[in-house]
């Protein structure tokens, strides 16, 4: 064993930083020491960390560039924005400002809409389970209703009886476009389930069919599978026109539309994969074109983002808890906010950049959430320059599922501050114990 | 009782500003005066013309109608002459009675006879009384009578006519003749009334007076003997009153009163001999005479710039020039109703009499492109053709027609470059099939799908959005022209329901720097007021205390394009835009005043609203509301009250009470 190992000549590897390489984008060397104009470290002593930050500009300015987008392609477009993205009463006001309508999947939902002053005929009523009270509620209020199965038909035949009246209904159909294909929602068109579906409303003498509601998938960077969905119902709606006499008032393409975030199994980064609005919309209308009717009667057509609205506009600071070193040699950090409030992280591979200035040495680092739980991995692998306990780490484009899916579990989730023209808002306060039991009870017994 | 009084007391009144084209109670109460210089004569004529205006009303005549004052004027007349002509025993009380009685009745057909080609009555009522009184009890000239008149009155005269030229007396004179007055003090008062009402007809009267006196001794060497009411009635007629007052109708005042002297001189030498004075009868014949072939001229087509006013609309004609320039700025310049020729909002970057190229014959054109929310053109540096935000867009027709020529072989520029070569582009260009083009340009490299002659609806498209020909940016290049050739010239237009800068304009005429979008409405709804399932409404409509009922029945135009068929046979156009309706009266078959309704008034020149119900939408003339009970429609005065279904329920109009409009009943097409 006392083998002399090989000599090697010493070699020095230059570090290149700051410039994007074929594959991936810089490395984050470049502090992100402000956020809409304010320091991050102001911000984190000022509200906390973890602390979410929503830039109002940015989110309006997205509403704004999709509506333009597609607009210009077709005569009527409505965004219906997808409240389970984040239903946070501010985010779903500013977009309701903008004119964006109110997607919802459930009954909660619908209150949440209703709450915040949107007429019932803005609201689009997906989602695969609502109950008959809710399909009621929505019916009076003249909400767009699209049926998932036929039980919720028969249910809505009920009510209709009930009401004494024919409803207006949309049919939810599904279509093989991704691999695996996605058959939860809706009637297939292909094997003929929505062809039926229509068929039974249209003589049930209850239903009328005035719209169709197609989700192609989720995070789907391909325009394609877009433009496939869109074919699809426009086959499907020509068919049904001549065979029914169908006569859609609305056509939903659903959601979908991609951040830019770098899915955990991407090759590249998002910054270069994340079709444009401009792409989506040049993937969708043309074909919606060639439907079946006059160019100045075309049925309203619905998109329903919400990732792609509201992902980027919201940032989040977390601050460095602890640094160790693992026994691969590798370099750990332990960060103050975990999956709790970053479910996303099974998805994306979040980009960590530093909220103060930093040494440029970038480091190959596994990032650690703080509960105390093994599975709480932010990410496997980051490049992250050198930091210290105490610093604050930027997490961007944090704004979609992230709040609305955060679990209270160890610890209690953060505030959400939004930046205004200058003016920093909170619009959710970070969470206190009593708020959190405020529902609990301790019976006397018990003590 | 009381209020049938003063209803009939203020036609009366009416009748008298009728008679000297002043239908104003103070000048009406002018001219009133001026007929009672001879206190028994200016009686006369008022019974006459209140005998006149009851029997006319005693046969229903037309509510409208007969509160204008149209029925009261020929007894008016009747009274005035039989009071020049005859002694005023009691055999002539009576003769007034039954005269004015029979010139009511006469008045009452010939309305409803000329009615049909929207013609005035005139005075031909008078005429055919006075004729049969005169003939049939044997009244001559020579057997005039010398009524007294009011003394002071009478001395003024007197010494006024020593003092003034004989020319200049005769000439004011003139204007109390309307009256069968001969005396200067009436013509002073007429000219006063006419004044009150309207300073342009004073001058068209004064202009008509002199030339008309030129004419008369033209025609009979000397100004001996000379009458001139004619004269001043037919140039008040046709200055401005029956026909818009403008150069052109200028030059017919001036051929009319030549025409009138020639019907008079030989009128006047045909009747003598059996001593009938002509009295109006020139007047009457050749105000007709102009009038029937203008009104039956189509008015878009009319080479000639003379307008003739539909009766119901006529006012002042100051207010008839108003009207004029409004509707003609609608109709009669740009035929076509455009839409703008692309989805969304887009921007102007060079509009009419644009700095770059729209000048000359191709100044009313328009540049657009679209920009972002920071405003800008492209992404990026804009290094790309695709970068830009317009490219590839696709590019809409504004408006129905046929294609009549394509290019669409052009390279597209690099951006920043521009072909100077091959200006245009690649282009389409619209035949509107009313002479009105449409040309579209610098559409990208091959992606025009529309070929030569095919049939086209609004809201096509066309092709797609380039950067061919002399464009340095992708851009949509418009222009409405009024040739097939490209760069032809153009003609100022407007496009129909465009949003300009988030307001909504119903004729937008965008500038440089403007958004515009196409108007999207957020929310559908059942309502629509071309009712594709009502056949017919049935309204009930009050005017002051008459009330009627009107049936608006929907039905198709010649061109198989949706219109509202009303009383009489009259035809409202329906302009079928993507968002708002516009209901416009046809002027080719313009209801007349005689079978006016309250849905003529609340039509106006045209009534727009919006296809759609949404509490809370405006435009810049009107705007939606929604209360308890019912939608409300506000536009250009009027109130129109909806049930939750669209229908109109009731129509008000500001600033009268007295005028309502209401449903009773809804006809459902057959299926």
């Amino acid at each position: 064993m006392n083998e002399k190992r090989i000599y090697t000549k010493p070699t020095i590897i230059r570090h290149t930083v700051g410039v994007m390489n074929k594959y991936g984008r810089p490395p984050a060397t470049v502090p992100m020491n402000r956020l809409v104009g304010y320091e991050v470290k102001e911000l984190a002593d000022k509200y906390g960390s973890p602390l979410f930050v929503l830039n109002v500009q940015e989110l309006r300015e997205k509403y704004r560039d999709m509506t333009r987008a597609f607009k210009t392609r077709y005569p009527k477009a409505q965004i219906a924005y997808s409240y389970k993205t984040n239903y946070m009463k501010a985010v779903c006001s500013i977009l309701h400002q903008e004119g964006a309508w109110a997607e919802v999947v459930s009954g909660f939902e619908y209150d949440i809409a209703k709450n915040l002053d949107v007429d019932g005929d803005k609201i689009v009523f997906n989602g695969p389970y609502k109950t008959r009270d809710e399909l009621m509620r929505a019916f009076k209020e003249k909400s767009m209703v699209n049926i998932d199965n036929y039980d919720e038909m028969q249910l809505i035949e009920d009510i209709a009886e009930d009401m004494n009246t024919v409803l207006e209904v949309g049919i939810r159909v599904n279509m093989d476009l991704n691999n695996p294909p996605w058959h939860k929602f809706g009637f297939n068109m292909e094997v003929g389930h929505a062809f039926e579906a229509v068929k039974r409303a249209q003589a049930s003498g209850k239903l009328k069919v005035v719209g169709l509601h197609i989700h192609a998938g989720t995070y789907i960077d391909d325009v394609s599978i877009y433009s496939k969905a869109a074919q699809g119902l426009v086959d499907f709606y020509t068919y049904i026109k001549a065979q029914l006499g169908v006569n859609l008032k609305y056509w939903d393409m659903g959601g979908g539309y991609a951040s830019k975030n770098t899915l955990n199994w991407a090759w590249t980064p998002a910054e270069q994969t994340c079709p444009t609005f401009d792409q989506y919309a040049e993937a969708i209308c043309p074909i919606l074109m060639n439907g079946p009717f006059a160019a100045n009667n075309a049925p309203t057509l619905f998109i329903e983002p919400g990732r792609a609205l509201v992902d980027e506009p919201i940032s989040l600071i977390t601050s460095v808890a602890a640094q160790k070193r693992l026994p691969s040699g590798a370099r750990g950090i332990v960060l103050d906010a975990g999956m709790n409030v970053l479910s996303s992280v099974q998805w994306y591979s979040y980009n960590f950049q530093t909220g103060q200035d930093s040494g440029y040495m970038v480091e190959d680092t596994v990032i650690y959430g703080g509960l105390c739980m093994n599975i709480d991995v932010l990410r496997q692998s980051a490049s992250v320059p050198p930091v210290r306990r105490g610093d604050l780490l930027v997490i961007p484009h944090v704004g979609a599922y992230n709040i609305s899916q955060s679990w209270q579990f160890i610890y209690l989730r953060p505030a959400v501050i939004a930046i205004d023209e200058g003016e920093v808002h909170v619009i959710k306060k970070a969470e206190t114990r009593d708020y959190v039991q405020e529902f609990e009870d301790v019976p006397d017994k018990f003590k | 009782m009381k209020k049938h009084f003063i209803l009939t007391t203020r036609t009366v009144f009416q009748s008298y500003g009728v008679l000297a084209y002043s239908p104003h109670p103070i000048p009406a109460s002018i001219v009133l005066l001026a007929t009672f210089y001879y206190p028994v004569v200016g009686l006369m004529g008022l019974i006459g013309n209140i005998v006149s205006n009851l029997v006319a009303k005693w046969m229903h005549a037309n509510d409208e109608a007969w509160k204008a004052g149209i029925f009261g004027v020929s007894g008016i007349l009747v009274g005035l002459a039989l009071g020049k002509y005859a002694d005023p025993s009691l055999r002539m009380w009576i003769f007034l009675i039954v005269g004015a009685g029979i010139s009511g009745v006469a008045s009452i057909m010939l309305a409803n006879f000329l009615a049909k080609y929207d013609l005035p009555i005139l005075s031909l009522p008078f005429m055919m009384v006075i004729w049969l009184l005169l003939l049939s009890l044997g009244i001559t000239e020579e057997s005039m009578f010398k009524h007294t008149a009011i003394p002071f009155l009478n001395k003024a005269d007197i010494v006024l006519f020593d003092w003034l030229p004989y020319q200049l007396f005769e000439y004011i004179k003139m204007f109390g003749s309307i009256l069968f007055q001969d005396n200067l003090l009436s013509g002073v008062m007429v000219m006063i009334a006419i004044a009150l009402y309207s300073r342009l007809s004073l001058l068209y009267g004064l202009w008509g007076g002199f030339l008309g006196m030129l004419t008369y001794v033209f025609i009979h060497g000397s100004i001996d003997g000379f009458h001139g009411l004619n004269f001043v009635l037919i140039s008040l007629g046709f200055g401005g009153f029956f026909i818009v007052g403008n150069r052109h109708g200028f030059s017919l005042v001036t051929l009319a009163v030549i025409t009138v002297g020639l019907v008079d001189a030989g009128m006047t030498t045909l009747l003598t001999p059996i001593n009938l004075p002509p009295l109006v009868f020139a007047f009457n014949v050749v105000t007709i005479l102009f009038l029937f072939p203008l009104k039956m001229l189509p008015q878009t087509v009319s080479p000639l710039r003379l307008i003739p006013i539909p009766l119901y609309l006529i006012k002042s004609p100051e207010t008839n020039l108003k009207w004029y320039k409004r509707w003609s700025g609608q109709t009669t310049r740009q035929k076509t109703i455009l839409t703008v020729p692309f989805m969304g909002e887009w921007s102007v970057l060079q509009g009419n009499n644009g700095e770059w190229t729209h000048k000359g014959v191709g100044k009313y054109a328009w540049d657009f492109i679209v920009r972002d929310v920071r405003g800008h053109q492209s992404k990026g540096f804009g290094a790309e053709l695709s970068d830009y935000y317009a490219w590839e867009l696709p590019v809409l027709s504004p408006a129905p027609g046929s294609i009549y020529s394509v290019e669409n072989s052009v390279e597209d520029n690099p951006p920043q470059t521009a072909n100077t070569e091959r200006n245009w582009g690649n282009y389409v260009i619209i035949d509107h099939g009313n002479g009105e083009f449409s040309e579209l340009s610098h559409f990208k490299q091959g992606s025009i799908i529309v070929y030569p002659g095919q049939q086209i609806n609004r809201g096509d498209i066309l092709g797609r959005c380039g950067n061919s020909g002399r464009s340095p940016v992708p851009h949509i290049h418009y222009q409405l022209q009024s040739s097939p050739g490209t760069g032809a010239s153009t003609i100022p237009a407007t496009f129909a329901e465009a949003t300009i800068n988030r307001d909504i304009h119903i004729h937008g005429t965008p500038q440089k720097g403007d958004l515009v979008s196409t108007v999207t409405m957020d929310k559908e709804s059942s309502w629509s007021m071309i009712g594709r399932e009502t056949e017919s409404w049935v309204f009930e409509s009050k005017n002051g205390w008459r009330k009627s009922t009107e049936t608006l029945t929907f039905s198709t135009d010649e061109f198989g394009l949706p219109a509202i068929v009303s009383r009489s046979n009259h035809l409202w156009r329906i302009i079928d835009l993507p968002n708002f309706i516009i209901i416009r009266p046809d002027f080719k078959t313009f209801p007349s005043l005689l079978t006016s309704s309250v849905w003529i008034h609340i039509v106006g020149d045209q009534l727009v609203q919006p296809k759609y119900l949404v509490d809370g939408f405006q435009w810049n003339s009107g705007k939606v509301s929604r209360n308890d009970k019912e939608w409300l429609i506000e536009t250009g005065g009027r109130k129109i009250h909806l049930t939750d279904d669209g229908v109109i329920n009731r129509v008000t109009m500001a600033g009268k009470s007295n005028l309502h409009f209401i449903l009773k009943e809804q006809i459902v097409k057959k299926q």
